[in-house]
């Protein structure tokens, strides 16, 4: 029916109107010479209002001599009249074709740059180099060759792992994978310390290269010197080596937590109250102005936006706000079950701190009780390496230099 | 004689189980709710307001009355017709 619709807009029609006495027998005649009339609607005893294509309309003619009716046309609808239309307003169809190209001139620029993902890098960088490879606030977006510029970021900031550049309508969205650091690992030929990343208990010193510093059960501090690749001997010169070992030791990891022993139950009596709010903005506007009967309640929120059309937001809102009335029981939970159940707590939190490639030695839990409350602390002991390279800077070099 | 040959048309189209439209030459009259008629194999129209219509057929005259009828379409095999129908009957 809409195809039908849509050529009968093409080619034109006409709403006429018939006037006469016999107007059955017009109709009549019409379909007999196999012209299409449709919505045919009668307006009174004489008149009669119908549709017709333009082509159709001619042949009418003699339809009407026939009958000795009276045709005129009332209405004329559809493409060959608009455009008939149309050639006496040449100014309005400049304006209306300059619109248009003014349109899809300024939507072929990059009005926008929008930059995704990064952390470390600053905003400002990737701007500068963007604008430095083409894209930038005004570029022509049909010029831009886009891979060739995610390949040329590649190359340049090597800290990135991946560069994705879409242009969505006039906005350039730069996605950026920034990649994790490699640990930094100094070269072989220059000296360096080994020390400590953190304070503990030393457990197994194995010192392939330097000299060690630190024994067996002596407690460290963060940062300490453990191994050294300074060697000093008798009656030698002092010689700088890359140190080379592994240092393990006991470390402790702790943490408190707090539960309470009575639990504050909510339940609904099944009572709802309803209230309906307009937010126009950032103004909210009460549709319904009753007061909330119940003390204690559980509020629920919908809300219901209009639709949005593309990136555009119809900034009306309509919040629903249900308030089920509840009444707050109090409960006791059993000590040894919030025990249970705070010993698990504290383990998730701390576990996600210790480095995967430690061992755990030992766990101890302290309990303590104070108004309907239960304070525990748990201690872990690990085992694990502690040491980290760092550099030497020798400091007796110049003299022999001299 | 003519009624004779309908007679044995009916049968004949009994007996071979074709569409009794097409052998006898009767419209078909679909009604969509009371919103709609569509009348195929018609014999032209008779009279048209907008609370009656009537069209010729083979077997009688169809008269539908209603309020605020209008022809949507009509071609030389079918017409629509749509507006609130309240009765339709074969006037002989």
């Amino acid at each position: 029916m809409l195809a039908v619709k849509l050529w009968n807009l093409l080619r034109g029609y006409v709403v006429i109107r018939i006037e006469g006495l016999s107007l059955e027998k017009f109709i009549n005649y019409a379909i007999a010479r196999g012209i299409y009339l449709w919505d045919i609607t009668r307006i009174d005893y004489t008149t009669l209002e119908a549709k017709v294509g333009t082509n159709a309309y001619k042949e009418l003619r003699h339809i009407v001599k026939r009958t000795g009716c009276r045709i005129k046309i009332n209405q004329k609808i559809g493409y060959p009249f608009f455009m008939n239309k149309i050639k006496g307003r040449k100014m309005f169809i400049t304006g209306f074709i300059f619109c248009i190209f003014m349109i899809f001139m300024m939507t072929s620029f990059v009005w926008n740059i929008e930059i995704i993902g990064n952390e470390k890098t600053e905003e400002k960088d990737i701007i500068n180099y963007l604008d430095k490879l083409g894209l930038y606030e005004g570029a022509l977006k049909y010029k831009l060759d886009l891979s060739d510029i995610e390949n040329s970021m590649m190359i340049k900031l090597d800290h990135l792992t991946w560069v994705g550049i879409h242009i969505q309508g006039t906005k350039a969205i730069v996605e950026i994978v920034e990649g994790i650091d490699p640990p930094k690992i100094i070269p072989k030929n220059i000296p360096c310390d080994i020390v400590a990343t953190k304070k503990g208990v030393i457990e197994k010193v194995i010192a392939r290269n330097g000299d060690a510093l630190v024994q067996r059960g002596d407690i460290i501090k963060k940062g300490q010197k453990l191994i050294t690749g300074q060697i000093q001997r008798e009656e030698i010169d002092t010689r700088y080596v890359h140190a080379l070992g592994e240092i393990f030791a006991r470390t402790y990891y702790e943490k408190e937590e707090e539960i309470s022993l009575i639990d504050i139950k909510k339940i609904k009596t099944g009572n709802k109250f309803t209230r309906r709010i307009a937010k126009i903005g950032n103004n909210q506007i009460a549709l319904s102005l009753e007061e909330i009967p119940y003390k204690n309640v559980i509020i629920e929120r919908r809300n219901k936006r209009l639709l949005n059309w593309r990136n555009i937001q119809i900034p009306v809102e309509f919040i629903t706000e249900e308030y089920y009335e509840v009444i707050q029981k109090k409960e006791t939970i059993d000590e040894s079950i919030a025990k249970d159940a705070l010993v698990e707590k504290i383990t998730i939190d701390l576990v996600k701190n210790i480095p995967k490639n430690a061992s755990i030695l030992n766990q101890d839990i302290v309990f303590s009780k104070k108004d309907n409350k239960i304070k525990g602390k748990l201690t872990i002991e690990v085992l694990e390496e502690i040491g980290e390279q760092q550099k030497l800077i020798p400091h007796i070099e110049f003299k022999e230099d001299l | 004689m003519n009624l004779k040959t309908s007679e044995i048309k009916e049968s004949i189209s009994e007996l071979l189980e074709l569409p009794k439209d097409i052998m006898l030459d009767l419209p078909r009259i679909t009604l969509l709710g009371n919103l709609q008629i569509y009348i195929e194999n018609h014999k032209g129209i008779i009279e048209y307001s907008k609370v009656r219509i009537r069209i010729n057929t083979k077997n009688g005259i169809l008269s539908i009355l209603g309020t605020n009828l209008s022809i949507k379409t009509i071609i030389t095999e079918e017409i629509i017709i749509s507006g609130k129908v309240e009765s339709i009957e074969f006037v002989k």
